[in-house]
């Protein structure tokens, strides 16, 4: 029997939740020091000079060519290091009246033509750092995907399995990790908004080195080194990755695929949880009222 | 944001429904686009209230706010995330180097866009990361099937305040 959804549901309640995007393609930072000498802070800067920016204002451009120094020099060690630390802070100081032109007048072929100089860059260099952290600065939904992460891409299929969180940036250096209610991570007791500072030991450089070092075969370990969202305790958990399920519309019932969408003790009120906004929610979603419409009119 | 327009187009027959603005440029000229409503009947037309917080983004946010906007839905719970940009990948080097942009902003068709501290909701419920915790523990044993709870109101207070304002 075919009814209308409204003359059956009292009412509906979405929740709508977890459409933050791990960034797959978020820049990645090199992982081992770099070619000091050709990346003096005369070449940063004129690098700097000739990146587009899209939100940047005069005011944050201070804080965006620093960080950009202040990445660099996380990668360089003794003098070199100090040196660019320093150069983060003239450059906050120099830079503070600096204007740029309204981000209309920007074109996007100038930003090719200057990555493309910087894609024949060796790996690991200081540019590269200092590239990654201005990007990140001044947006952080966008960034440079260097070749050595095409390679990781292609690696992943090989690697299906995982621990269920996801990865969001918190502050300019940490990642958050943030459990699904149904994985390995919630099931090890990984705590929800935990910093997660290192993966087997090794540190956490950026949310595609997390996202991309939490990946691989079903049954094997991972530990993660943790702090808790009070900055203070520290721990390390094992967990055992699986190949974890994921619905892009859930109910009440997890992953059972005879999902219950009407709460318990209401008049017909439909709880539709949209955990994902990709291809698959317009028939999930559609599939989800129907059902709770129905389950709805027998009551 | 198709995804956000198919959601929309659930709820709502008719309508512009949201602007992609691009950057002006040669380049971006395609992401200049409008999503419009255009079923011949919706899905359900009760009452709504959604579930927000901070990892409401981006389309999600977009989708509420429309609901908020042409359907009077409720949105319960906290901030959410603040993000009103697209981003598209521009391959690089013979598509060995991409560089990822914010090509376009999204706009409603007042001409407003989602702010970048996020949407604030009409019934606040705010929890900290502690509690949220808890909550989510309880939702995991709810749905596994392990939980004493009569239903999910017991131990999810956002949950509760939503069911509230729908009676």
């Amino acid at each position: 029997m075919q009814c209308r959804i409204e003359s059956c549901l009292a009412s509906l309640l979405l929740c709508c939740i977890s459409v933050i995007p791990v960034p797959r393609y978020a820049a990645e930072a090199p992982d081992k020091a770099g070619v000091v000498e050709h990346a003096t802070p005369d070449v940063l800067q004129a690098i700097c000079d000739d990146m587009d920016v899209w939100h940047v204002t005069p005011v944050n451009w201070p804080t965006v060519m620093g960080a950009g120094f202040d990445k660099a020099a996380a990668t360089a060690s003794g003098k070199a290091g100090e040196a660019l630390r320093e150069a983060a802070a003239d450059a906050r100081k120099a830079l503070a009246s600096y204007a740029t032109p309204d981000w209309r007048q920007w074109n996007i072929s100038e930003v090719t033509r200057i990555n493309r100089t910087m894609a024949h860059l060796p790996e690991g260099t200081l540019e590269k750092a200092f590239a990654d952290g201005m990007i990140a600065a001044a947006d952080p939904q966008r960034g440079v995907i260097w070749p050595s992460e095409i390679v990781e891409f292609k690696n992943d299929a090989a690697k299906p399995a995982d621990i269920g969180v996801e990865l969001r940036s918190v502050g300019q250096k940490d990642v958050g990790v943030y459990p699904r209610e149904i994985s390995p991570a919630s099931d090890s007791g990984v705590l929800y908004g935990e910093t997660l500072t290192a993966i087997d030991g090794q540190p956490v450089n950026s949310l595609a080195d997390g996202a991309r070092r939490l990946k691989g075969q079903p049954g094997s370990v991972v530990r993660l080194t943790l702090h808790a969202p009070d900055g203070k305790t520290v721990r390390s958990v094992n967990i055992v990755r699986d190949l974890v399920k994921t619905r892009v519309i859930r109910g009440l019932d997890g992953l059972d695929p005879s999902e219950r969408f009407i709460l318990p003790e209401t008049t017909g009120i439909a709880y539709i949880q949209i955990a994902s906004f990709t291809k698959e929610v317009d028939q999930g979603l559609g599939d989800a009222l129907r059902r709770a419409a129905l389950v709805a009119q027998r009551s | 944001m198709t995804a956000s327009a198919q959601v929309l187009n659930r709820f709502l027959s008719d309508g512009e429904l949201y602007h992609t603005a691009g950057r002006g440029t040669p380049e971006t000229a395609s992401c200049n686009s409008t999503a419009v409503a255009h079923t011949a009947s919706n899905d359900f037309d009760g009452p709504i209230a959604i579930l927000v917080d901070q990892r409401t983004a981006s389309g999600a946010e977009i989708t509420a706010e429309i609901l908020r906007r042409r359907r009077h839905a409720v949105l319960v719970g906290g901030h959410t995330f603040g993000r009103n940009s697209i981003q598209m990948l521009f391959p690089l080097e013979e598509r060995n180097v991409f560089l990822k942009l914010t090509t376009s902003i999204i706009k409603f068709p007042d001409g407003g866009t989602i702010p970048h501290d996020g949407l604030i909701p009409d019934i606040p419920v705010y929890i900290s990361s502690a509690r949220q915790d808890e909550i989510i523990r309880a939702w995991r044993s709810y749905l596994q099937g392990k939980s004493r709870a009569s239903g999910p109101t017991e131990f999810d207070p956002v949950l509760k305040a939503a069911i509230e304002t729908l009676k």
